[in-house]
């Protein structure tokens, strides 16, 4: 018992509550509590507008709610429960999580953690700001262009829901990255790909998504943004531009967004349901290349949400079969669940009972989304209820209950105690009932032709009471999560206490005390199979690992994470400026009066000096290896001049442009041309403020004989990329329209 | 901002490491959009905060 003692011992620690410590902390334990606790406050806020809006839908001709604020609401509680609370939950097990599952001691980069954290919260806030601000947002949770534009929409409250969104983006996003170089670069020895957890497999797949999805949606943020503060054009129909734009955009993230939802919900099914059948997961590979198919195909088929837009019959049927096609993976998945309950000995907890809803409710949803796969049906029902209790059954039938699944689930790892099982019925019953009540009948209104996003409908036969049936099962659901909600309330306080395995799992979190103690496991665990705890050599009777070194905390750094982490997030980048570029080249013909104005020789010697920086960078890279300083720092002082010099070259091009009258708000073409150059300028100057701030922190180390790390080469990465976007963006913009 | 915590009884320390750092730049950058819908000093104020918030995170790092 040496090492539980040990991990007691330190325990107060982990667990000292002041406030500051709590805003403070770089523990990825501490940071996934933050995010699930901030997300099931979101979730409170997000549920009681749904809430208000059923009760006005529960008769016929209500007055209740005003058309504006109705409005309001469900854009807010669509945009609460993607961006503020199934995202956040989901990354909230993730912190939590992984790390632990991984046998380290903390994610790859502590402090990007947390700023990720506190982006959601100060995002969130920004979002919600808007209620006092001149009222929230009516627009939507997908906001449409150019219903968004200021012409359409005045008011602050898109310009709230764009900042806010774009603030909680780049958390996300640096969550994910973080999460990839985690997993890649911090597997305990013996983890290899093919014994992880299937929930770190679809942790990975998702940050993936998210890496290579949200950042067409920040793109698009950032253009509706200018258009509403800075007077640019790209959604102005008026003006020029394609009505579709944002719709592309938007849709790119959010086919993938789906999948960003309930790929984790997958890992968690795919966790529980094992435990509590007793039986090894069926077909842990299949599950696992499904998860990546899945991925891959939700990148081709964003346009099904555009099927009533007018695409084409070409591109519907594209979509169309991808979206078909997508369905094969994600029923792989279900009958991987199955089999493995399928001659178990199942244990019905109440962790059990949320995945087993999980399953059916899922399957309704999976199976009413492909219907919406085929254009016809499509073309009925798109704006109708149907696709509202289609959303629900996916969204809420599966990450929902996936999410309470996992509570109950690893509740007794975070707290040291389990969640109260028979309230947890209850909480499990009345969740069923009220979920099936409040989302089915949506399926039979969208049949009868009741649109969404209506503030009131007429008293047509049956509306009326499948309406007060739908919001009966909402108030249902309301009173499932006070009895959730009062559940964790009491059992924080007189749950009965979990050993460090009360379940008899596998993974790797159960080899340590519940809770963990800050540095997570006393000695590096080591791996030898799927089944990680029966691999450690145990204490007596505790499931915790034995007493190594207790005087150091394990700390297993990658000196790869760096560069990692900088690979992941360039590829973001990747994705940041083909949104941008893609706007460009649609809206690259409309102004060659301007086009022709652009100095092409002029930029093409600027650009030469950006493209020289990359030369300079890595001579100076190659004296800070061979430990020259005074040639690695006159290297860098190289590279830096050259940035500059480049910048020099777009500031004195932007001058003359806008000397000429040729502004950004003049139209699409110099709208795209100034947004696009723009955001790499500022690219730039990051990226000489980063070479900066690194290479003197590297040339000091390296001078006082300390290693200098990798940061050096990550910042470098980041560098090249730089100047490699420049080759393509001096390509459309300089050689391809300017000519 | 970093804290050494607990030695107790003669028993292991466990160093806790602390920072407001990265809140800082999450307010920074939050800020200085709120700043681009109400006022450009505002947004000053957020982009400073976070410039800060950057140094002070990269001198913790290079400690």
């Amino acid at each position: 018992m040496a090492a539980l003692g040990g991990l007691e011992r330190v325990g107060p620690v982990a667990r000292d509550s002041q406030l500051w410590s709590w805003v403070t902390t770089l523990d990825h334990k501490r940071i996934g509590l933050l995010y699930l606790g901030t997300s099931g406050v979101f979730f409170a806020v997000g549920g009681l507008e749904a809430l208000l809006m059923r009760i006005q839908l529960a008769r016929p001709e209500s007055g209740l709610v005003s058309p504006g604020a109705y409005n309001a609401l469900f854009t807010m509680h669509g945009t609460t429960m993607i961006f503020l609370v199934g995202m956040p939950v989901l990354f909230g097990f993730a912190n939590y999580l992984v790390p632990l599952m991984l046998g380290t001691n903390d994610m790859s980069f502590p402090r990007l953690n947390a700023m990720s954290f506190w982006l959601l919260v100060f995002g969130g806030g920004l979002l919600y700001f808007s209620f006092v601000a001149g009222g929230a947002p009516e627009t939507g949770w997908f906001s449409y262009a150019p219903l968004t534009e200021p012409s359409y929409t005045t008011g602050p409250g898109v310009d709230y829901w764009a900042a806010g969104l774009l603030v909680t983006s780049a958390g996300t996003i640096a969550t994910a990255v973080n999460l990839i170089t985690t997993i890649i670069t911090r597997r305990a020895p013996g983890l290899d790909w093919f014994r992880l957890p299937l929930f770190v497999w679809m942790v990975l797949i998702t940050s993936l998504l998210v890496v290579w999805a949200v950042p067409s949606l920040t793109g698009a943020q950032a253009m509706l943004l200018l258009d509403r503060t800075a007077g640019t054009r790209f959604f102005d129909v008026q003006g020029g531009a394609d009505a579709l734009l944002w719709q592309h955009l938007f849709w790119f993230f959010g086919h993938p967004e789906v999948y960003i939802l309930i790929l984790p919900a997958f890992g968690i099914i795919s966790e529980v349901i094992p435990v509590f059948a007793g039986k090894s997961l069926f077909g842990y590979r299949f599950l696992v290349f499904a998860g990546i198919a899945i991925a891959f195909l939700s990148f081709g088929v964003w346009a099904h949400h555009m099927f009533a837009a007018g695409l084409g019959d070409v591109v519907n049927g594209v979509f169309s079969v991808a979206s078909v096609v997508i369905a094969v993976p994600t029923g792989i998945k279900v009958f991987n669940w199955l089999a493995t309950m399928w001659g178990g000995r199942i244990r019905f907890t109440s962790a059990m009972l949320f995945a087993l809803g999980f399953v059916v409710m899922f399957v309704i949803g999976g199976i009413t989304g492909v219907q919406f796969a085929m254009v016809p049906v499509d073309q009925q029902l798109t704006d109708t209820y149907y696709v509202v209790g289609h959303l629900h059954y996916v969204l809420f039938g599966g990450t929902v209950l996936a999410v309470f699944a996992g509570t109950y689930f690893w509740f007794p790892k975070m707290t040291g105690r389990f969640l109260d099982e028979r309230l947890g019925r209850y909480h499990f019953w009345l969740t069923i009932a009220g979920a099936n009540l409040a989302f089915f009948p949506m399926h039979i209104l969208g049949l009868l032709g009741m649109p969404r996003r209506a503030y009131t409908y007429p008293d047509l036969a049956g509306w009326g009471l499948l309406n007060a049936l739908e919001t009966a099962g909402a108030v249902l659901m309301a009173v499932a999560l006070l009895v959730f909600g009062w559940n964790i309330v009491v059992s924080l306080r007189r749950g009965a206490v979990a050993g460090p395995n009360p379940w008899e799992a596998w993974t790797l979190e159960w080899a340590t005390t519940s809770p963990p103690p800050p540095q997570n496991f006393l000695v590096q665990p080591r791996v030898r199979s799927r089944r990680p705890v029966l691999d450690q050599p145990v204490a007596a009777g505790a499931g915790a690992v034995e007493a190594g070194d207790e005087s150091g905390a394990l700390d297993n750094r990658s000196p790869k994470d760096s560069i990692v982490g900088v690979l992941f997030f360039v590829s973001s980048e990747v994705i940041f400026f083909a949104a941008l570029i893609a706007a460009f080249a649609l809206y690259r013909s409309a102004d060659a009066v301007s086009a022709s104005r652009l100095d092409v020789m002029r930029t093409g010697l600027f650009s030469v000096a950006l493209f020289s920086s990359s030369a300079t960078l890595l001579i100076a890279g190659r004296a800070l290896r061979g430990q020259r300083q005074a040639a690695f720092r006159w290297w860098l002082a190289a590279t830096v001049l050259l940035g500059a010099i480049f910048l020099g070259g777009q500031a004195l091009e932007f001058r003359t442009l806008v000397g000429d009258g040729l502004t950004p708000s003049r139209n699409v073409f110099l709208s795209a041309f100034f947004t696009l150059t723009g955001f790499h300028a500022a690219h730039v100057v990051g990226g000489l403020v980063l070479l900066g701030t690194v290479g003197l922190v590297s040339s000091r180390r390296a001078g006082e004989g300390r290693p200098t790390g990798t940061a050096f080469e990550a910042a470098s990465a980041y560098w090249h990329f730089v100047d490699v976007v420049w080759v393509v963006i001096f390509t459309v913009v300089y050689l391809g329209s300017a000519s | 901002m970093q804290g050494s915590r607990s030695q107790r009884g003669g028993e292991p320390a466990i160093e806790v490491e602390l920072s407001i750092w990265p809140a800082a730049v999450a307010a920074g950058l939050a800020l200085a959009l709120f700043g681009v819908i109400t006022h450009p000093v505002i947004a000053l104020g957020g982009v400073a905060l976070g410039l800060v918030g950057i140094g002070r995170w990269v001198q913790e790092v290079a400690a």
